[in-house]
C-alpha cells in the first residue's frame, strides 16, 4: 500500500543550464530547477561561481542570496549560510549541499557533483 | 388547513410524539459540553458545505490550481465569500476543538467511563489538523508550497514513522505536483471518510458515557425540547453570524502562485495554532544533545502527543497531576505563541 501511495522515484545525475556567462553579473544570483529541486547559483564579486541545492538543511525552506550581506539566507527561521555554503547562524545544523558549476561553450551549467 | 397537513405529516414522521418525549426529558442546562458538541457539528456542516461549493470550481493540478482559486475569488459571484467562510470556519473549528480538548483535560472529564471518548476525540483533532494542512496546500500559492515543504519535513523528523509519513505526504521524495494531488485526494476523500468514521465512534462512546437524561425536575435541569434546543440554536446562530462577519470583513489573501525556485518571503510563518512550534524551531540552536534541534523538538512533541492519548489511563483518582500538566502545557504554548508574534 505504501508503494502504491508513492510513485516511482528515479534518481539520475541532474544537470541544468543557467544562462550565458556574460549575462551573469558578478554579485548576483540565479535560481534554476535541477531535477525536482531548486538550485541557487551565485556569481561572487570576484567573478567565481558557487552553486547549492537551495534547500535549507533545517526544514527545507527555499534559501536565497542576499547581495547586501553577501550571504545566503533562509527566512523561514532566520538561518544564515556563508557564500561557501557553511551554516553560520540560526538553526540549520549542516552546510548546504554543493553543486558543480561548469562553463560549457559560454553557458553556465550546474550539475550534481 | 394546517391541522390536517400536520396530522398527515405526523403519521409519517412521528414528529409530535418525538417532541413530547423530548419535552419530558431534561438535561443539565449549564453544562458547556452539551453546547460545544452541537457547535462543532454545526461548524463542520458549514465547513463541508463551503468545501463542496469550492470543489465545483477548484482544479487539482499544479498548473491550474492557483488560477482556479484566483478565479473563485475574483470571477465567481460570492466565490470570495465562500472561500473566506471555508477558511474562517476552519480556524474556528480548530480553535473550538483546542479549547474543548484543554477544558476536558484540565477538568479531567476524560475519567472513567469516558476514556475512549478522549482517545477518539484526540484522533479527530489530528484528522482536523490534517484537513487544515492539506487544505492549505491546495491553492498552490508560494505560501502553500512552503507549508507543504516545511510541514512534510517536520513530519519527516518524527522518530520511527517520520520518513514514511513524509514520503506519503509528498507523494515521493520531493515536494512536486504529486504532493498537490495527494493533498487533494486526502482533503476531499480520505480525510472526510476517516473523520466520519471517527465521529461515529465518538458518538457511540458518548451515548454510553452521558448521564441519562432524567425526567425529574431537579434544579438546574431544563427540558430538551424546547429549552435546550432553543439555546443550542442560539449558539449556532451566533456562530453563523461570527463566521459570516469575519468572512465578509476580514480578507484572507491568496498570495502569488508557487514557484519552485523562489526563496521564502520575509515573515513566512505557519497558521496561528502552530506559532509556538515555529518559535521553538526558530530560537533553538542547531543541535540539542547532539541531535539536530528540529529532530529533537519534533521528537519531544511526538512523545507528548503519544502520552496525551494515554492521559486517562495515567490519571489517578484524587490526583491533580494530569490537570496541572495540561494547564502548564497550554500556558507554555500560549506564551510561546505570543512571543512568536512580538
Ligand atoms: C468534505 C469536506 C471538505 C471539502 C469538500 C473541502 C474542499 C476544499 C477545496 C476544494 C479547497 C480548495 C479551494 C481553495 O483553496 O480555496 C479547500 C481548501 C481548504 N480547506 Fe477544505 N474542504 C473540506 C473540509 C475541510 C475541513 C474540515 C477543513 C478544516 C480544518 C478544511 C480546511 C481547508 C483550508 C484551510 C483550505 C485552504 C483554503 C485556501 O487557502 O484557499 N477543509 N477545501
Ligand atoms: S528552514 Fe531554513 S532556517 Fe528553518
Amino acid at each position: 500500500m505504501v508503494r502504491f501511495l508513492s510513485p516511482v522515484s528515479r534518481r539520475t545525475k541532474e544537470r541544468a543550464e543557467v544562462c550565458p556567462v556574460d549575462e551573469f553579473a558578478a554579485g548576483t544570483a540565479r535560481s534554476v530547477v535541477l531535477g525536482e529541486q531548486a538550485a541557487l547559483v551565485i556569481r561572487l564579486p570576484d567573478g567565481s561561481f558557487r552553486a547549492y541545492i537551495a534547500l535549507c538543511t533545517h526544514l527545507q525552506c527555499v534559501v536565497g542570496y542576499s547581495a547586501e550581506n553577501n550571504r545566503i539566507e533562509c527566512r523561514c527561521h532566520e538561518g544564515v549560510y556563508s557564500v561557501e555554503g557553511a551554516n553560520v547562524s540560526g538553526p540549520p545544523p549542516r552546510p548546504l549541499a554543493a553543486l558543480k558549476v561548469t562553463i560549457e561553450s559560454g553557458v553556465v551549467v550546474v550539475s550534481e557533483g | 388547513m394546517a391541522a390536517p397537513v400536520q396530522g398527515w405529516f405526523d403519521d409519517r414522521s412521528g414528529w409530535s410524539s418525538l417532541r413530547k418525549r423530548l419535552a419530558a426529558r431534561r438535561v443539565r442546562g449549564n453544562s458547556p459540553l452539551l453546547y460545544v458538541g452541537g457547535l462543532l457539528a454545526f461548524l463542520l456542516v458549514l465547513q463541508v458545505a463551503s468545501g463542496l461549493l469550492l470543489l465545483l470550481h477548484y482544479q487539482p493540478n499544479a498548473a491550474e490550481a492557483h488560477a482556479s482559486v484566483a478565479f473563485i475569488v475574483g470571477g465567481i459571484p460570492y466565490g470570495a465569500l465562500v472561500r473566506s467562510i471555508h477558511l474562517w470556519c476552519s480556524d474556528l473549528l480548530v480553535l473550538t476543538v483546542i479549547v474543548q480538548l484543554f477544558s476536558v483535560a484540565i477538568r479531567r472529564a476524560f475519567r472513567s467511563p469516558r476514556e475512549l471518548m478522549w482517545v477518539s476525540g484526540l484522533f479527530s483533532f489530528f484528522i482536523l489538523l490534517a484537513f487544515a494542512f492539506t487544505g492549505a496546500v491546495l491553492p498552490w500559492s508560494q505560501d502553500a508550497y512552503l507549508q507543504a515543504r516545511v510541514g512534510s519535513e517536520i513530519a519527516g523528523q518524527m522518530p520511527v514513522a517520520g520518513p514514511l509519513l513524509r514520503y506519503i505526504m509528498r507523494g515521493g521524495d520531493e515536494v512536486t505536483t504529486a504532493t498537490l494531488r495527494h493533498a487533494y485526494g486526502f482533503h476531499v476523500a480520505v480525510l472526510p471518510a476517516a473523520l466520519t468514521g471517527l465521529l461515529f465512534v465518538h458518538a457511540v462512546f458518548l451515548r454510553r458515557a452521558m448521564p441519562e437524561p432524567t425526567s425529574e425536575r431537579t434544579p438546574g435541569t431544563i427540558p430538551i425540547y424546547p429549552d435546550y434546543l432553543v439555546r443550542l440554536g442560539t449558539v449556532m446562530t451566533a456562530a453563523l453570524v461570527l463566521v459570516i462577519s469575519l468572512a465578509t470583513f476580514v480578507e484572507r489573501p491568496l498570495g502569488v502562485a508557487a514557484e519552485v525556485t523562489a526563496a521564502a518571503p520575509d515573515g513566512a510563518s505557519p497558521p496561528w495554532y502552530l506559532l509556538f512550534v515555529h518559535d521553538l524551531l526558530l530560537r533553538a540552536p542547531p543541535e540539542l544533545l547532539g541531535v539536530p534541534s528540529a529532530k529533537f523538538i519534533v521528537g519531544a512533541g511526538a512523545v507528548v502527543i503519544l502520552l496525551a492519548f494515554f492521559l486517562p489511563f495515567f490519571d489517578r483518582r484524587g490526583s491533580r497531576v494530569t490537570a496541572a500538566l495540561s494547564a502548564l502545557l497550554l500556558f507554555a504554548a500560549v506564551m510561546l505563541s505570543i512571543h512568536a508574534v512580538l
